[in-house]
């Protein structure tokens, strides 16, 4: 039901293109951060949660025991990483299939702070400091840094890592490197990363977190997917045992040097990790029934539903716990595509809405599961609700000429329906807006003044989504909209997406914690709508959001950012070119009952294998000790 | 004299109504008592699933409004008649029921729900259970008045539960055995009639033409008909007459090497150079004499045909790229069930309805190929 889209590496080029063209304002990035002052940590506006002198992160456990092991299915993935098997251990290079977690065995110059937007802290890296120009970023590293064969963690490394990945990494690496200059060791201590000025502002948070390599094991091997050796790490963990395509554990450095770091204080507490890898889920599901594998994330509201009856679980050794999902801002919504004439008038987009009963649609597809959704940035801060705030205000008052009236009082939300399936107040209230726009019912269908129908057609390439929209078509077309189904093959699929070539089209984003106008201009700005390969699904043009966009990009600080956001999440709404879906509030997991764990899971993250730990007590209570 | 010659003449014997070839062909057909009793099985639920609409249908058959008898199950009457706004009644919708039977009257069909509607009334997630499965209570709950409604009836139940859509399984499992019956038996007429004429033409004239046609059905064999649906659906929306047309473009190819080889062997008999030197053209020695040779071959081929066309527009629907989304499909049933593991009645309805509907037809074939078969003789 749900599916997450990462940008795919098409879309950055064709982006890169309308970049360039666009006149750039001044990065706002880091304006705030001092330069020159040798800074424990960095973040988009500069503040940081936790001082110099932190001794551990707030969402982790300092005194969680040690040891034990952790059999898991990995939630999600990166890179060249495979849930389903593996014939490589270099999770860097963009061929081959490599195992999950690889990256685990290498630690990174700064690690992020899972309870912040978007702050990173020095692991490897002592300090950072600032260029005048905050496009050049010097780290001193810290002189104990060790790789697992007890050579020294060096500048050199360092640099020979961010190269090595600009040259031949997995493009998830490699992209955002693109406007990398020059990484060059100053000293055995002191390395310096310099950018070209047109990288995004967000681009160094997340470049610090890159595993760093050692020089010496890949001069001395291939950096390629061709072998099967694991590469020299030097974090808290390292390859164990494995078995190609089938298993791999990962197991506990007893001497890992950075142990008593602050920013791996209480975490890192299983004594080895072990990732089996099934073709299928179901599979998969069958051996956490066993007890085989003792934590799984449950991404099928059915399996979530009616599966979990096994003995395990009816005799409370088996937990299903729902943890609140990350508060970074979704967007899971239908796009009209206003490239067509039909759909160029708001009030059928709006009707087109109100077809959909999503109050039937979860009670009777969903098990119950599933929220829904109303705004452009769910779950995050950035949604608006209520009456606009007077900073708001401020914002849409110099658009109001531009901007739907809507905009201007109680955000728009998509009325609950009474959840019949057929809400007869809610259709007579769409086919009243079509009349409005000029669709007059003749008979089986909606005709406007030439004659012609309104036709609608979904474009989807999954089966599941057959499902889910069909009673929202039988909807549509009950009030005389020719709507039908189209499904297609994924590559035609991607094809006709990045040519905009559909009627409506479903797609589920994820934007970062701290979005940048980068971000929101790929979505929404009038640049985008005619780049092929956008993600302007619905064709938004309009000089209003381009300037609320714009408002968002000078941000100066996390409060006027959020305020600028969530005047975009109004007007985007009252506008209505995408129809909110749903979206998943939580985390369904479900565990053997042996582990301990924080209280309070941090908002930005949920990296179970790091912050668990074994509870010997519960353990034995299973007798899983 | 001339008179009682005349009427002493034994009478011109009549010919009955089938010649004595066709009735020895009845014989052996009724001989195969598997098959012939298939026949009749197999007619009775064609015949069946021809009057599905009167069946299994989400309208009324007939009904009276305001003294008017209405027909709703041969007319799309708009809902404005009713008082209601939609473009097409939805005679199940409460509001109209009851602005109907406050009017008049009407009868439904023994099931109340066609291929594709939506049975928004479930009592559990979709795919839901057989009604039969579940308690009254139970049953009725998700009805506006409950255990009262008058809706929760019996012509309201999914004798076989209802796919991950909430569609009843029943109606949508007695309309797909007529879409691919009725699929197969396109298919198969046509592709025969194609491929035993090229046959015939290869055979009888050999030489050239014999060698070029054999040419091109190797090429066109080769062709990956899969991949060929899968780019046309790229392109065109499938619909029935694409695919049948579609699959009419390959399948034909099948019968050729028979009927050219029965041709190709009887070209040169006696009576056949006999009839040619009598001067009968081509075309009526073809038909007359050689082609019967060639029917039992034909015949023997035919079954496999059609149940490889159902099993083909089958799989397509399974994959995906057969009838569009919504169609009544025995594929998509099948899709479902393996998709929903928990919901065997998916399984078990498509299975059983496929498997005897194949093996019907195969029975069916067999007899006759029986009774086509000269050389085969019954007690």
């Amino acid at each position: 039901m749900e599916r997450r889209t990462l940008l795919p590496r098409r879309d950055f080029l064709a982006l890169g293109a309308a970049a360039a063209a666009a006149a750039l304002l001044p990065g706002r990035a880091f304006a705030e951060t001092p330069t020159g002052v040798e800074l424990h940590g960095l973040s988009a506006f500069g503040d940081l949660k936790y001082k110099p002198d932190f001794t551990h992160f707030d969402y982790v456990n300092p005194n969680a025991p040690q040891g034990g092991t952790f059999n898991f299915s990995p939630p999600n993935w990166g890179a060249n990483q495979s849930p389903q098997t593996f014939n490589t251990l270099n999770s860097f290079v963009p061929k081959g299939d490599s195992p999950q977690r690889m990256e685990m065995c290498f630690d990174s110059l700064m690690v992020r702070a899972l309870d912040e937007p978007d702050a990173v802290y020095g692991l490897i890296a002592e300090s950072v400091t600032l260029a005048d120009d905050r496009n050049s970023f010097t780290f001193s590293l810290r002189p104990q840094a060790r790789f697992h064969d007890g050579t020294p963690l060096t500048a050199d490394d360092v640099a020979f890592t961010f190269k090595l990945l600009k040259d031949k990494g997995h493009p998830d690496y490699a992209l955002s490197l693109t406007h990398l200059d020059d990484a060059a060791a100053k000293d055995t201590h002191t390395v310096e990363l310099k950018f070209s000025g047109k990288q995004s502002a967000r681009t160094i948070l997340n470049v610090v977190g890159f595993p760093i390599l050692s020089k010496a094991f890949f001069t001395a091997n291939p950096f390629d997917s061709s072998q099967l050796n694991p590469p020299l790490g030097s974090s808290a963990y390292k390859v164990g045992r494995w078995s190609a395509g089938a298993w791999i554990e990962y197991e506990r450095v007893p001497d890992y040097w950075g142990n008593d770091l602050p920013v791996n204080r209480g975490q890192n507490n299983f004594g080895r990790i072990r990732i089996e890898f099934y073709q299928d889920r179901t599979a998969g599901f069958e051996a956490f029934k066993k007890g085989e594998i003792l934590y799984r994330e449950e991404f099928t509201s059915r399996v979530w539903a009616t599966a979990y009856d096994f003995p395990a679980f009816t005799g409370g050794k088996v937990i299903k716990h729902e943890f609140p999902a990350e508060t970074t801002p979704s967007m899971q919504a239908t796009a009209v595509n206003q490239r067509r004439e039909q759909f160029k008038d708001p009030r059928v987009r709006q009707a087109i809405a109100l077809c959909f009963d999503f109050e039937w649609t979860r009670r009777n597809f969903f098990y119950g599961s599933y929220e829904r959704s109303q705004s452009c940035f769910e779950k995050s801060d950035f949604r608006a609700s209520g009456m606009p705030t007077p900073q708001e205000l401020a914002l849409l008052e110099p658009l109001r000429d531009q901007l739907p009236p809507e905009t201007f009082g109680e955000a728009v939300t998509q009325p609950p329906s009474d959840g019949s399936g057929r809400d007869r107040k809610q259709l007579s209230a769409a086919l009243k807006l079509l009349a409005e726009a000029g669709w007059k019912r003749s008979g089986d269908f909606v005709l406007n003044d030439k004659g012609g129908r309104l036709t609608a057609e979904f474009l989807v390439d999954d089966e599941t989504f057959v499902q889910v929209y069909s009673p929202w078509v039988a909807n549509m077309k009950a009030i005389g909209i020719d709507a039908s189904i189209r499904l297609v093959d994924s590559a035609q699929y991607q094809l006709r997406q990045s040519t905009f070539d559909f009627d409506l089209l479903s797609a589920a984003f994820n934007f970062s914690a701290t979005p940048t106008r980068d971000d929101l201009e790929i979505f929404f700005h009038s640049r985008s709508a005619a780049v092929s390969g956008s993600r302007n699904l619905s064709g938004v043009a309009s000089p209003a959001i381009d300037a609320l966009i714009d408002a968002v990009g000078t941000a100066k600080d996390r409060e006027s950012l959020t305020t600028a956001m969530r005047a975009l999440d109004r007007a985007l709404r009252a506008r209505r070119d995408w129809i909110p879906s749903w979206y998943l509030a939580n985390h369904r997991s479900a565990y053997w009952d042996m582990f301990g764990f924080p209280e309070r899971k941090p908002d930005f993250g949920f990296p179970v294998e790091a912050l668990w730990w074994v509870d010997k007590g519960k353990a034995a209570k299973i007798g899983k000790a | 004299m001339a008179e009682a010659a005349i009427e002493s003449a034994p009478a011109r014997p009549r010919r009955p109504f089938l010649s004595p070839l066709n009735q020895r062909r009845l014989q052996n057909f009724k001989a195969n008592r598997r098959g012939y009793w298939s026949l009749w099985i197999f007619l009775f639920l064609f015949v069946l699933s021809l009057f599905s609409e009167l069946i299994a249908n989400d309208k009324p058959i007939i009904a009276s409004y305001k003294g008017e008898i209405l027909f709703p199950v041969l007319v799309a009457y708009p809902e404005e008649k009713f008082g209601g706004f939609y473009a097409v009644t939805d005679y199940r919708d409460p509001v109209i029921q009851d602005e109907i039977n406050s009017n008049g009257w009407m009868i439904w069909p023994p099931i109340r729900y066609s291929y594709q509607t939506v049975n928004n009334a479930i009592p559990e997630p979709a795919p839901a259970k057989p009604s039969w499965l579940y308690d009254k209570t139970k049953r009725c709950s998700q009805y506006p008045k409950g255990e009262a409604d008058e809706n929760c009836t019996l012509g309201n139940w999914n004798w076989l539960g209802t796919d991950d859509q909430a569609r009843d399984v029943l109606a949508r499992v007695l309309y797909g055995f007529r879409i691919s019956v009725l699929f197969g038996l396109i298919l198969t007429l046509g592709s025969s009639l194609i491929g035993v004429a090229a046959g015939a033409v290869q055979g009888y004239f050999g030489g050239w033409t014999d060698l070029l046609f054999q040419r091109f059905i190797e090429i066109w064999s080769a062709i990956p008909v899969l991949y060929l649906l899968l780019i046309v659906s790229a392109i065109l929306p499938p619909g029935f007459f694409i695919l049948l047309g579609l699959m009419l473009l390959f399948s034909w190819v099948a019968l050729v090497g028979v009927v050219r080889a029965e041709f190709l062997r009887a070209r040169n008999f006696e009576y056949v150079n006999a009839a040619r030197a009598l001067g009968v053209p081509n075309l009526t020695i073809m038909f007359r004499h050689l082609l019967p040779n060639a029917m039992v071959a034909t015949l023997t081929f035919l079954p496999f045909l059609l149940s490889g066309s159902i099993s083909t527009l089958t799989s397509l629907d399974y994959l995906g790229f057969g009838l569009p989304p919504g169609s009544a499909s025995l594929g998509e049933l099948l899709k479902q069930a393996q998709r929903n593991l928990n919901a065997p009645w998916l399984g078990i309805s498509g299975f059983i309805v496929i498997s005897v509907m194949l093996s019907l037809l195969v029975f069916i074939g067999e007899a006759t190929r029986d009774a086509f078969d000269p050389r085969k003789t019954f007690k």
